[in-house]
């Protein structure tokens, strides 16, 4: 054997990777080459470790580096702000953020910004599975672990296969519209919604909220207006937001 | 945005950081470490909100470590910054204030400690690493011939020696330390 296959070096794990090997998502040489990889490095060996006590552990921890002069703003600003604030700020800074951009814009380019739109669904809904067999979830992590990740194809995929295996769970089947809706595959992402919209009582609005994005995004506005209207109209999580979108598509 | 080459090393980046002072350099070692930093804090700390704060202070401290700091291995630099960073704050038994008043310079001195190398080692024989690894006990001889020879996961050697996987992890990472030291010996170090 050569002596470097024992002592060889591969750079740390990367984001994607611990996610994958943490969800058990990998081939049987990309395991042993991390299984090697561990032997020797404490850090990604800890960083497994505590993904595995914790698999929403990454979830608040933004994917890209926010700049040394935002970031020491942050720290100065943050500490001593319960954490539970600090979730709620990541949660409605892009929602609030997505809202201003649009009505800054005051123009037919609100569908472009069809990804602060549709501000994806918090992470506590996630996890919140319904029943499920053991040998989905992994599967249901790996899924949900995309969408996180916001490769939203391969989410997508993901939710199409637990989909296949639990026709009825109605979280597959609103996370599959969104994920495709966000990648753009708005007529594949329809009937999801439609389904929802007919035969779920739980997700009925945001079924509706989504399914009228999608028709904005085909420029079918008299279809999305209906829908609004009818979500402007309750006292529901979406009222306001259905209000504003109904302003808009009205200029 | 990454403006940084992903083929380029860490040592490589720290040089360019120290030439340049180029910012997209932190920004690629965070892409490359905050997962990993931030599951050393979790594991030491215990909970999310202390892990994520003492990880965006490493990384913000980098920016006036990274010039001075002597760094042959920016993964063991790293991990041993987060250890000593989350020890001290076990200690202080007050994280929050600590996060606050914590030295600018105390990172990088908490972190001057010897880090491994495998250079030499990676150069000896095929010959001399059997005769190495013979030298070495039954159980950890037995459970390199199967990791590295046979290709075999943690789970499957557990399974076939029936031991617990973390049993079979450790005599792979002692049987990998004494592989070592028995080729240093032969090259009279």
């Amino acid at each position: 054997m050569e002596n470097n296959k024992i002592f060889a070096k591969r750079q740390c794990l990367s984001r994607s990777e611990l996610l994958d090997f943490v969800a058990g998502n990998m081939t049987d040489a990309e395991q042993h080459e991390i299984e090697n990889h561990l032997l020797d490095c404490p850090l990604c060996e800890s960083a497994i470790d505590s993904l595995n006590a914790n698999p929403q552990l990454l979830i608040a921890l933004p994917s890209e580096y926010p700049g040394v002069k935002s970031e020491l703003s942050r720290k100065r600003s943050v500490i001593g702000i319960p954490f539970i604030m600090r979730w709620a700020a990541a949660l409605l800074i892009p929602i609030v953020a997505g809202f201003a951009v649009y009505f800054y814009t005051k123009s037919n380019d609100y569908k472009s910004s069809l990804t602060m739109e549709v501000a994806p669904l918090p992470p506590e809904q996630l996890v919140t599975r319904g029943e499920q067999s053991e040998q989905n979830s992994s599967e249901d992590l790996k899924a949900s672990q995309l969408y996180q990740l916001a490769d939203y194809r391969k989410a997508a995929e993901a939710y199409k296969v637990l989909l296949a295996k639990e026709p009825d769970n109605e979280n597959y089947m609103l996370y599959l519209g969104i994920s495709l809706l966000l990648d753009k595959q708005l007529k594949e992402a329809i009937p999801n919604f439609e389904s929802l919209r007919f035969n779920s009582a739980k997700y009925y609005e945001p079924a509706s909220w989504y399914l009228a994005i999608s028709n904005i995004q085909l420029n079918e506005n008299d279809n999305a207006r209906l829908l609004l209207q009818e979500l402007a109209a309750k006292q529901g999580d979406y009222t306001e937001k259905a209000q504003e979108m109904l302003k808009q598509i009205a200029e | 945005m990454r403006v940084v080459e992903q083929t380029i090393s860490d040592e490589q980046l720290i040089t360019r950081f120290r030439m340049s002072g180029d910012m997209s350099v932190i920004g690629e070692l965070y892409n490359r470490y905050a997962h990993l930093v931030m599951g050393v804090c979790y594991k030491l700390l215990g909970n999310e909100e202390d892990a994520y704060d003492h990880t965006m202070l490493l990384f913000e401290k980098l920016t006036s470590t990274l010039g001075s700091a002597e760094i042959s291995s920016f993964n063991n630099w790293i991990y041993t910054a987060a250890t000593n960073l989350c020890i001290t704050t076990i200690r202080s038994k007050k994280s929050s204030n600590y996060i606050k008043s914590v030295p600018l310079d105390e990172v990088t001195e908490l972190a001057a400690e010897p880090e491994q190398t495998d250079h030499d080692v990676q150069n000896v024989s095929a010959d001399l690493l059997e005769q190495a690894i013979l030298q070495l006990s039954d159980i950890q001889q037995n459970c390199i011939l199967k990791f590295f020879y046979e290709k075999k996961s943690y789970k499957s050697i557990s399974l076939e020696l029936d031991l617990p996987e973390n049993m079979v992890k450790s005599h792979l990472q002692n049987g990998k330390k004494n592989l070592r030291k028995l080729l240093d010996a032969y090259h009279g170090k």
